[in-house]
C-alpha cells in the first residue's frame, strides 16, 4: 500500500514538474547557459568568424577599466540615469498629484499623459530629432521668443545628453504617473481628513502622509526607471548616434560597438559584466535607502 | 468581455502567423525571372543601395543573358548593416558566393581567415590580367598574412572612387568670377572667401564658398598626404596626427570654419551640406565620384567638376576601391561559377562606371566609351595621385574613435591640441592592441 | 470653499498646459507630414501649413526599398506572439510553482528569482553567438524565443497565485477536478488582472524593443518598426515630411488600440505595483 502510494506520489510530482519544463528549458538555454558562457567568453579573446579563442584571464576586465571610452560611456550613463530617473519621477509624481487635485478633466488628462508611452521609440526618435532641429525645429522657434536663439540641441556636447533625457522623460512619464496616481488614491481619505482637521496644510499632507505611504511605489518606480535608464540605447541612437564628442555614448553603446561592429566578443562580454555590476550597485543602493525590510515571497 | 477577447487574440494570432508565412511583401531580395533548378545559383552581396544598385542590376542581367547556365541571386544591403550580416554569415558557414569589401577593410577579414586567396585562380586559365589592374589598388589586395612567406591576392578590384570638387557655375557667374580650371594655393582661399556672401547681413552667410563634404577624415588623409605625411605608421604603431603634415592639414580644415569662414560648421545638425549644395547655397562642394548620379538627377543649376584642390606641396587625393572577394569557408560555394561571375564583373568596369565609379583597369580607363563621359575624366585624371586611407585591421574602430574628436576640433567645440592628443593616444592604443 | 475652487482651477490650468506640451510634438509630426516638400524646411517654421498635401501619405507607400508595412507587421506580430507565449508559459509555470508540489520546487524558484537580478546585457553576446551557430540570426525565432526565458512573468504570476484563496481550489479538488482543469477554469479567470498586467508589460516591451532586433536581424525585411524607422531616420533626412508621415502612420493604429483597450491597460499598469 505504501509503495503504491509512493509511486503515485512520484508520478504526481513528475507531472507537476512537467508543467514547469517548457519554461525551465527556455530558462536554462537562454539565461543560465548564456550567463555562464558570457562569463567564460569574457575571459578569452574570441575571434568571431573562426570561433577560435585564447584564454586571457581577467585581462579584458583590466582593459575595460583602463579604456577611457568605456569609462566615458559609464559616466554618460550615470549622468543620463540621474537626470532621467530623478527628473522623470519628479515630473511623474507632479502630474499624478495634479490629477488627484482636479476633477472635471481628470480622465482626459490621464489619457493624454499616457499617450507618449504608446508611441514606439522609433516614432518618438524621429519626431524629436526633427523637433530639436537647429534651424527648422519647432523647439528653437518657441525658444526664440525667450531670446534663446538657435540652440544646437543635438550638436552641442553640453546639452546633447540633457536633450536625450528630456525626450525620455516625455516618452515615459505616463507610466510612473499612473502608478503614483494609484498609490495616492489608495491612501484612505480618513487620514487626509484627520490631518485637515488638525490644521495641516496641503503641503504638509503631501510631505508627511502621502509620500511615506507611497514609499513602496516610489521604490518600485525608481528601481524600474534606473534599470531602464542605465540600459538606454535606442533613444540616444535615434537622436544622435554617439553624439558630439561622444556626449551620448553610453556604456551600452560601447558594448554594442565592441561586440557588433568590431566583433571583439571577449572584451564586450567583460564590459557587459562591468555594466551589470554597476546596475546591481545602483539598485541595491536604492533598496537600502528606500526599501523597508519587506518580504516579497 | 474576457472570452471573446481571447478568441479574438487567438484568431488574429493565427491570421498573422499565416500572413507572415506567406511573405506577401516585396523585399530587397529580387530574384531573377526563372528559377529552374538546373541553373547554378551564385549569391552576390553588396551595399549598392541607390542608383548604383540599378547599374549593377543591369550588369547582372547581362551576365545571366551571356551565361544562361548561371543564375545570380543578388542581395543589396545598406552599408550600415552590411558588415554585420557578412560577419555572421562568414562565421556560420553560409556566406555569399561573391561579396564586396572596401579595400581598407580587406585586411581585417583576411586576418580572420575568412577570405579565399585567389592566386591560383588569377594565374589560371580564366585569369585576370594583373598588369591591366591599377597598380596602386593591386598593392592593397595583395596581403601578406603573418606566418606566411608570401603575399597572396585576396580580392579583385571592381572599381576605384576618389573625390573632387563639384561646383555651381551660376554662383561664379553671379559674381562675375571667371570659372577656374584648377584650385591650388594661389587661388583657392581667395575664391572660397570671395564666394562666401552674407547678403542680409545677419552674421550668417547665405552662400558658402567651399565645403569639405562627405566625411571629414578623408579630407584629413588627403591634405596630410599633400603635405607629404600620412596618418598612421602601421609598422611602428604610431599615429602621426601630431606631425607637421597633419597639423597643417588640420589647420586648413579648422580655419575653413572658424577663421576664413567659407565653410559652415558641420556639427550643426540642421545643416545638411549636400542638401545645401543642391539648393544652391554652396558654391563648391567636395565629395566622391559616387555622388555623380545624385547630382545629375537633382541639381537644377549649371554645374561642373574640378580636381581636388592642391593646398600642400604635393598632389594627393583620397581614394578607395570596391573589391570582389570569395569566402574561404562555405558549404554551398561553386568555385568555378563564382569566379566566372567575379571576372565578368571585373571585365565590365566601364558599364559599372555608370553607377558613379572609375574602372579599375587601365584598358577600361583608356577606352573611348569611358573617356567620352562627361565629368568622369576629371576624376580619372587624379588616379596617379591617389592615396588610400589606412588599412589597419582595426580600421573601423580607429575611424569610429577618431571621427567625433576630429569633428569637435574642427568645429571649435573642443580645443584642437586636446583632440589631437586624444586621437593620437587612443589610436595608438588600438594599434598596440592589434587583432584579437 | 473658494480657496479650494481656485486651487483646483490652478491645477487644471497647469495640467492643461502640460497636456498641450505633451501633445505638441505629436501635433508637429502630423503637421509636418502634411506639408508639401518645399514648405518643410522653413526658418522660421510654420505651425500651420499654407497648403495641405495628404498625398504625402500616398508617396510614402510608393517609396522603393522601404517595406514600411512589413516592418509594422513584424512588430505587431512579434508583440502579439511574444505576449501570448509569455503569458501562457509563465502562467502554467507559475501555477506549478505556487500550487503544486514537486521536489526542489522552492530551490528552483529561488534560482529563477536570482536570475532576475542579472541584467540583460550580460547574456547579449553569448546568446548572439548561440543564435549564430544555430543559424537563427535574421529569423523570427531569434526575435521571440530568447525573450521567453524572462523570469519576470513567472515571478509576478506566482506572487499573484499565492494570494488566491485556496478554498475554491480545494472545493474543486474535492469535486474531482484535475490540476489542468483547475488551472484553466479557476485560476486563470481569477488571475485576469495579473495576466493583463503581464500582457501589457510584455507587449510594450516587445513593441519598443530596439537593441535586440537591431543586432539579431540584418535583412531589411526582417527589421522591426523601430529599427526600420531608425534606418529611415538616416535615409530620409532631407525628406522630413515623408519621415513624419511614416511615424504618424505607425503610431495611429496603436492609438486606436489604446482607445479601445484603455481601461484594461490602465488597470494593468496600476495593478503592477501592488507590491
Amino acid at each position: 500500500m505504501t509503495t503504491e502510494y509512493k509511486r503515485s506520489k512520484n508520478l504526481q510530482s513528475l507531472i507537476h514538474f512537467s508543467y514547469t519544463v517548457p519554461y525551465l528549458l527556455l530558462f536554462l538555454c537562454w539565461l543560465v547557459i548564456p550567463i555562464i558562457a558570457g562569463f567564460l567568453v569574457s575571459l578569452t579573446k574570441w575571434t568571431f568568424i573562426s570561433g577560435k579563442y585564447q584564454l586571457v584571464g581577467l585581462k579584458n576586465y583590466v582593459d575595460a577599466f583602463a579604456d577611457e571610452l568605456f569609462l566615458k560611456g559609464i559616466q554618460n550613463t550615470i549622468y543620463y540615469t540621474v537626470m532621467t530617473v530623478i527628473g522623470g519621477n519628479l515630473f511623474s509624481f507632479f502630474l499624478a498629484y495634479g490629477l488627484t487635485r482636479v476633477q472635471r478633466f481628470r480622465n482626459l488628462f490621464r489619457k493624454v499623459f499616457f499617450i507618449p508611452l504608446l508611441l514606439s521609440v522609433g516614432i518618438t526618435g524621429i519626431m524629436w530629432r526633427w523637433l530639436y532641429n537647429t534651424d527648422f525645429g519647432l523647439l528653437n522657434y518657441y525658444l526664440g521668443f525667450f531670446g534663446l536663439k538657435n540652440t544646437n540641441w543635438l550638436g552641442d556636447a553640453r546639452i546633447s545628453m540633457p536633450a536625450v533625457a528630456l525626450m525620455a522623460i516625455w516618452g515615459s512619464c505616463g507610466f510612473n504617473m499612473l502608478i503614483y496616481y494609484a498609490g495616492i488614491r489608495e491612501i484612505p481619505t480618513e487620514l487626509k481628513e484627520a490631518a485637515t482637521i488638525d490644521g495641516a496644510g496641503g503641503f504638509y499632507q503631501l510631505w508627511s502622509i502621502i509620500l511615506p505611504l507611497i514609499r513602496p511605489k516610489i521604490l518600485f518606480c525608481l528601481v524600474m526607471s534606473t534599470i531602464g535608464s542605465i540600459q538606454v540605447f535606442d533613444r540616444a541612437y535615434m537622436l544622435t548616434g554617439v553624439g558630439p564628442y561622444f556626449a551620448n555614448y553610453t556604456a551600452i553603446f560601447h558594448i554594442y560597438y565592441q561586440a557588433f561592429r568590431y566583433f571583439r566578443m571577449g572584451y564586450a562580454s567583460a564590459c557587459a559584466f562591468v555594466l551589470a555590476l554597476l546596475i546591481l550597485a545602483f539598485t541595491s543602493l536604492l533598496f537600502r535607502f528606500l526599501g523597508k525590510h519587506e518580504e516579497y515571497y | 468581455m474576457q472570452w471573446p477577447e481571447n478568441r479574438l487574440k487567438v484568431a488574429s494570432l493565427i491570421l498573422l502567423l499565416t500572413l507572415s508565412a506567406c511573405d506577401p511583401f516585396p523585399g530587397s531580395k529580387q530574384q531573377a525571372t526563372s528559377t529552374t533548378t538546373e541553373k547554378t545559383r551564385i549569391s552576390f552581396w553588396n551595399g549598392f543601395t541607390g542608383p548604383d544598385g540599378q547599374t549593377m542590376w543591369e550588369i547582372v542581367r547581362q551576365f545571366e543573358a551571356d551565361y544562361p547556365q548561371y543564375e545570380v541571386e543578388m542581395e543589396i544591403i545598406p552599408w550600415s548593416t552590411y558588415f554585420d550580416k557578412l560577419m555572421v554569415s562568414l562565421g556560420s558557414g553560409k556566406p555569399p558566393d561573391v561579396f564586396i569589401l572596401h579595400e581598407n577593410e580587406l585586411v581585417n577579414y583576411v586576418l580572420q581567415d575568412a577570405i579565399r586567396p585567389l592566386d591560383d585562380l588569377v594565374n589560371g586559365p580564366q585569369g585576370v590580367p594583373v598588369s591591366d589592374c591599377l597598380s596602386s589598388i593591386w598593392e592593397r589586395v595583395r596581403i601578406k598574412v603573418p606566418g606566411q612567406s608570401e603575399a597572396n591576392i585576396y580580392g579583385i578590384p571592381l572599381d576605384c572612387h576618389d573625390e573632387a570638387v563639384y561646383y555651381n557655375k551660376d554662383c561664379f557667374r553671379q559674381l562675375g568670377v571667371p570659372l577656374p580650371e584648377q584650385l591650388d594655393r594661389d587661388n583657392f582661399f581667395h575664391l572660397a572667401r570671395q564666394l562666401t556672401i552674407d547678403q542680409d547681413k545677419d552674421g550668417r552667410p547665405d552662400q558658402w564658398g567651399f565645403v569639405f563634404g562627405g566625411s571629414v577624415r578623408r579630407h584629413l588623409y588627403t591634405l596630410t598626404a599633400q603635405f607629404g605625411g600620412q596618418f598612421l605608421d602601421r609598422e611602428n604603431g604610431i599615429c602621426l596626427i601630431d606631425q607637421p603634415a597633419s597639423q597643417k592639414a588640420l589647420q586648413i580644415l579648422y580655419d575653413a570654419i572658424n577663421k576664413d569662414g567659407y565653410m559652415p560648421n558641420p556639427i550643426h545638425d540642421g545643416s545638411n551640406l549636400w542638401q545645401g549644395f543642391l539648393q544652391g547655397r554652396i558654391a563648391m562642394y567636395t565629395d566622391g565620384i559616387w555622388m555623380m548620379n545624385g547630382m545629375k538627377k537633382l541639381a537644377d543649376f549649371d554645374w561642373g567638376v574640378l580636381p581636388y584642390p592642391q593646398l600642400g606641396d604635393q598632389k594627393a587625393v583620397w581614394a578607395s576601391s570596391h573589391v570582389l572577394c570569395l569566402p574561404r569557408f562555405s558549404d554551398t560555394i561553386d568555385g568555378e561559377a563564382a569566379w566566372i561571375f567575379l571576372t565578368y564583373l571585373s571585365n565590365h568596369g566601364v558599364d559599372w562606371s555608370d553607377g558613379g565609379q572609375l574602372p579599375a583597369r587601365y584598358s577600361q580607363l583608356a577606352s573611348p566609351d569611358f573617356t567620352q563621359k562627361e565629368h568622369y575624366p576629371v576624376f580619372a585624371a587624379q588616379i596617379p595621385d591617389i592615396i588610400f586611407g589606412p588599412n589597419d585591421p582595426n580600421i573601423i574602430e580607429i575611424e569610429t574613435r577618431m571621427e567625433p574628436c576630429l569633428l569637435s576640433a574642427m568645429s571649435g567645440q573642443q580645443p584642437m591640441l586636446k583632440m589631437v592628443q586624444e586621437i593620437k593616444g587612443s589610436v595608438e592604443s588600438i594599434l598596440r592592441r592589434g587583432v584579437d | 470653499m473658494t480657496e479650494r475652487f481656485v486651487n483646483r482651477w490652478i491645477w487644471n490650468l497647469v495640467l492643461g498646459l502640460f497636456a498641450v506640451v505633451m501633445l505638441l510634438p505629436i501635433f508637429w509630426m502630423l503637421v509636418t507630414s502634411l506639408k508639401p516638400a518645399t514648405e518643410v524646411y522653413q526658418d522660421p517654421p510654420q505651425i500651420l501649413p499654407s497648403t495641405l498635401r495628404p498625398a504625402n501619405y500616398v508617396d510614402l507607400f510608393q517609396q522603393p526599398g522601404v517595406p514600411l508595412v512589413r516592418w509594422f507587421w513584424n512588430s505587431v506580430f512579434l508583440a502579439i506572439f511574444s505576449t501570448f507565449l509569455v503569458v501562457s508559459i509563465s502562467s502554467l509555470t507559475a501555477f506549478a510553482f505556487a500550487r503544486l508540489e514537486f521536489p526542489f520546487r522552492d530551490q528552483l524558484f529561488f534560482l529563477i528569482v536570482a536570475a532576475m537580478v542579472v541584467p540583460a546585457q550580460v547574456t547579449l553576446v553569448p546568446v548572439y553567438i548561440i543564435l549564430q551557430k544555430l543559424r537563427w540570426i535574421d529569423t523570427y525565432k531569434a526575435l521571440i524565443i530568447p525573450g521567453l526565458a524572462g523570469p519576470f512573468g513567472v515571478f509576478l504570476l506566482r506572487q499573484f497565485f499565492l494570494n488566491v484563496p485556496s478554498e475554491i481550489e480545494e472545493a474543486a479538488r474535492i469535486d474531482g477536478c484535475g490540476n489542468l482543469r483547475i488551472f484553466f477554469q479557476i485560476i486563470l479567470p481569477l488571475a485576469r488582472p495579473a495576466l493583463t498586467t503581464l500582457a501589457i508589460f510584455t507587449a510594450l516591451g516587445s513593441w519598443n524593443g530596439f537593441f535586440w532586433p537591431l543586432i539579431v536581424t540584418n535583412s531589411l525585411n526582417m527589421r522591426t518598426l523601430p529599427i526600420g524607422l531608425a534606418i529611415l531616420n538616416g535615409q530620409w533626412w532631407s525628406e522630413q515630411h515623408l519621415l513624419m508621415a511614416a511615424g504618424f502612420t505607425c503610431g495611429f493604429p496603436i492609438f486606436i488600440l489604446y482607445l479601445i483597450f484603455e481601461n484594461q491597460i490602465e488597470k494593468g499598469v496600476t495593478a503592477m505595483s501592488f507590491r
